[in-house]
């Protein structure tokens, strides 16, 4: 349960960017009221509905070969991955991370009959692809649109305008993220009480505490920031005007919310990067800066294999103390103090984020 | 291949998904256009053409609220 909320942490603070970064860019909210709204609208979002739980819970390993021990290494894969792409400032999918740990793990135990192999591809992969694209396309047209309107405008009102909307636009945004994002720790929570007998195997129901720790988890993960990721959303990939962060943000919400609709599970991150893509490359090509677009782009194929290779590697580990709980917490002692050496080694050092080096003397 | 992918739900996805993005944004760019020219008209003294532009950005500023509750009724009914 710890494990998994903690990824639920990191989900949120790795994800804060998809639903701020645009509106702290053009300056639509300042920083601390977008994480603050946008931890409030997750939080309430995932009470809207639970249909995203029972797909992670069902639909890529089979049920019925999944262990805690499974279940805890698929959570240290993604949180490893998560932590991984949030310190080199690329936005990553949690959601594949999540599931590409669970199925290393699942693949590492039980061998590739416990894969659902048609799952993965349907509801993984090709909306892999779609996503980014559909969304740089609706943005894309969308800005060239909204230019076409408003061009002839004082650009005075019109930023101011499409600043206002941008707070609406997140709001939508950060509402549909808390509904598929905080949902997926529901269900793989969900999925742990059915592989340690709490809850019967084949009816999939999700507890009212699961639903309350993993929409509070993210919550507060997305409250915390993941800066570094805001600011390559917001101003690495371009420089954004309130139109264009509009245009991203609205195309966003629209695919995501579309998606939901006719029942296509699509990642927020792919989204929301492909609409921000889209919004600079219909002003002008050369407006994108696509050595970062590319860097995105590797990210997000190295998702799930590398999130799988962490928890395969990390069930193997736990299986050496065999099947009880003492493998679990082997690992996580050696995590802590991993990050409790990291943590101590970048004290030293002074901070990360600004560069600030420790005060020296001048003459 | 087909089995797998569902080719329908792909397109409902791609017209939706354009539909509502651009339905969006084009509503929202004719809610700002409405209400600056209307003001800009209201300023030269030209009432009939300042509530031809209000009405503009009255009837867009319905659009984009519509839409809005397409989206919380898609969220809660998923």
């Amino acid at each position: 349960m710890a494990t998994a909320l903690a990824f639920d942490f990191t989900n949120g603070f790795h994800d804060t960017a998809n639903v701020v970064a645009t509106s702290i860019s053009t300056r639509a909210m300042p920083p601390r009221v977008a994480v603050l709204m946008a931890a409030v609208l997750n939080f309430a979002g995932a009470f809207l509905s639970l249909e995203v739980a029972a797909t992670v819970g069902k639909d890529f390993v089979d049920e019925g070969a999944i262990t805690t021990t499974i279940v805890f290494a698929g959570l240290i894969g993604a949180i490893a991955w998560n932590l991984a792409t949030w310190y080199f400032g690329l936005p990553s999918s949690s959601s594949h991370a999540l599931i590409g740990g669970v199925v290393g793990a699942a693949f590492a135990a039980k061998g590739a009959e416990a894969i659902q192999g048609g799952g993965l591809l349907e509801k993984l992969m090709i909306p892999a692809v779609v996503a980014p694209l559909l969304a740089f396309t609706v943005s894309a047209l969308a800005i060239l649109l909204a230019y076409r309107i408003v061009g002839r405008l004082r650009p005075g009102p019109v930023n101011r305008g499409f600043r206002m909307g941008q707070v609406a636009s997140g709001g939508l945004l950060a509402l549909s993220h808390g509904t598929n994002d905080a949902q997926k720790t529901m269900g793989i929570i969900t999925l742990a009480l059915v592989a340690h007998g709490n809850i019967p195997a084949g009816e999939f129901a999700v507890p009212t505490w699961v639903i309350v720790s993993a929409a509070s988890a993210i919550a507060v993960g997305t409250y915390a920031g993941g800066w570094r990721i805001i600011r390559t959303l917001g101003s690495r990939i371009i420089k954004m005007d309130p139109a264009q962060g509009f245009a991203a943000q609205g195309a966003g919400a629209a695919v995501i919310l579309a998606a939901s609709h006719v029942g296509y599970p699509l990642s927020t991150t792919h989204t929301i990067s492909g609409g921000i893509m889209g919004a600079g490359a219909a002003r002008r090509l050369s407006a994108v800066r696509w050595g970062v677009a590319g860097n995105i782009v590797l990210a997000w194929i190295f998702t799930l294999p590398a999130a799988a290779g962490i928890g395969a590697a990390v069930y193997g580990v736990t299986r050496v103390f065999g099947t009880g709980a003492l493998g679990p917490m082997v690992v996580c002692v050696a995590i802590l103090v991993l990050t409790a050496g990291a943590l101590g080694r970048r004290v030293r050092r002074g901070s990360a984020l600004t560069g600030e080096q420790p005060a020296t003397d001048t003459a | 291949m087909s089995a797998i992918v569902d080719v329908d739900t792909l397109l409902e996805l791609v017209y939706s998904g354009l539909a509502a993005g651009l339905g969006l944004t084009v509503a929202f760019a004719l809610l700002i256009y409405g209400l600056t020219r209307s003001g800009d008209m209201r300023r030269a003294d030209r009432t009939i053409a300042a509530g031809a532009y209000a009405a503009i950005g009255v009837l867009a500023l319905l659009a984009c609220l519509g839409l809005v509750v397409v989206g919380l009724v898609v969220m809660t009914s998923k």
